[in-house]
């Protein structure tokens, strides 16, 4: 599906990762899987990951990124008309985060809350989603609040995956702007949803106890076949091309992928913004977790297009191309 | 023995870690430690190693060792 959002700019990115780092030195302690995870954060791209404790959750990592909008753009909690938070690590299937959130933001009671289940697709629907009704409705101040904690599903026998997905919750603030435009194409392959999963986290399975499950190569398939036709697609669409746009921020599955997906649509390696190193895969929040990780750089281009592309879990995909010249880009904050 | 087979014969010791004789006809499958991501691992080390890229239908249509050698073979 294609689609046009008009009239709506993102004034604000903030993003929050807990303080507790988790280091690919943690994980090197037995001999006979050495060579294994070597080879293995080095084809990954990661050397550490950022990993909630106990008690937190999604919820506080957008909550502090929330907060931290509202005071840099100055903005009353008050004059904020939606709110739509995007998560597959919740922290109650009822009631919704976005509700819990818009009682301790104290917003308005006409603001509008509602949660959206998606995974590392969730940024690009997200936007599209908040910046539809906002034009819709004319709405003038909205946040998208997107995040997850799926470090919290990962065995602890199960070390790559402890060292490749991080937690990371982000803040999106956008209002009412003249003359801006974002394109944006989605879609699913809903036959790949089995390869990428949450098992034992709903009412499908008796017990509950979220445990992560992936098929690595599957989903490497599914994203190096999809996501170049997609970029190509909307280069068609948004009548763009590669020399339009300053940056390309996919969702940071894993650094092989990105290459091999760069390399098939022909994207030279320092439009190519990588978070993962530092941050691991942060699920649905890689992407604003990349936007602010490489904001020096975003800042300094005389280009403010950039494309976007999240695809994973579902298997759901989406691409968007958007603009940053009146963006705020908020240092990451460690909570 | 050809120089690229056993050096992709080192390769695949390496990620698999492998007893068993590897010869073009070895299916990757058959690996004990053959699971998804050191599918992954023995693309990326292959296309390191041997500082080659393989396309997509390349990596996906290799089942044999011998396919993988074929592929290396016909990019050096």
């Amino acid at each position: 599906m294609m689609c046009i959002s008009k009239k709506v700019r993102i004034k604000a990115i903030s993003v929050t990762v807990p303080k507790k780092v988790y280091k690919l030195s943690n994980i090197l302690n037995k001999k006979s899987e050495k060579n294994k995870i070597i080879n293995s954060s080095k084809m990954l791209g990661v050397n550490q990951c950022h990993k909630t404790n106990e008690s937190t959750t999604t919820l506080d990592l957008c909550y502090n990124s929330a907060k931290d909008v509202i005071r840099t753009l100055k903005w009353s909690p008050k004059n904020i008309d939606i709110l739509v938070f995007v998560t597959q690590t919740p922290d109650y299937l009822m009631p919704a985060c976005s509700n819990i959130i818009h009682h301790k933001l104290q917003l308005k009671k006409e603001c509008v809350c509602y949660d959206i289940n998606l995974g590392c697709s969730g940024y690009v629907y997200g936007l599209w989603n908040i910046t539809s009704i906002m034009q819709a409705n004319k709405y003038k101040k909205g946040l998208l609040l997107v995040g997850d904690t799926i470090s919290k599903t990962v065995k602890s026998s199960d070390k790559i995956n402890k060292l490749l997905f991080g937690d990371s919750g982000s803040a999106t603030a956008l209002s009412h702007g003249i003359n801006n435009k974002m394109y944006f194409i989605m879609g699913s392959e809903g036959k790949g949803s089995k390869n990428l999963m949450l098992k034992k986290s709903g009412f499908r399975d008796k017990k509950f106890n979220p445990e992560f499950y992936m098929d690595g190569k599957e989903v490497f398939y599914f994203a190096v076949k999809n996501v170049p036709k997609l970029i190509k697609d909307l280069f068609t669409f948004s009548k763009t091309k590669i020399s339009n746009i300053s940056f390309f921020v996919f969702h940071q599955a894993n650094k092989f992928m990105l290459n091999k997906i760069a390399e098939n649509i022909g994207i030279a390696d320092k439009k190519l913004l990588f978070s993962i190193k530092n941050y691991g895969n942060t699920s649905s929040a890689s992407i604003p977790t990349t936007i602010c990780h490489e904001k020096e750089k975003i800042n300094k281009s005389k280009i403010k297009d950039i494309i976007i592309s999240g695809f994973g879990a579902g298997f759901s995909f989406g691409a968007a191309t958007i603009n940053l010249s009146k963006t705020k880009l908020l240092k990451i904050k460690k909570i | 023995m050809d120089k690229n087979f056993s050096k992709l014969k080192n390769i695949i010791l390496t990620i698999f870690n492998n007893e068993k004789k590897i010869e073009h006809s070895t299916k990757l499958k058959s690996f004990k430690k053959y699971d998804s991501l050191n599918h992954l691992n023995l693309v990326f080390l292959i296309q390191k190693k041997f500082n080659i890229k393989l396309t997509l239908k390349e990596i996906e249509n290799s089942n044999t060792v011998g396919d993988l050698h074929k592929n290396i073979t016909k990019k050096i």
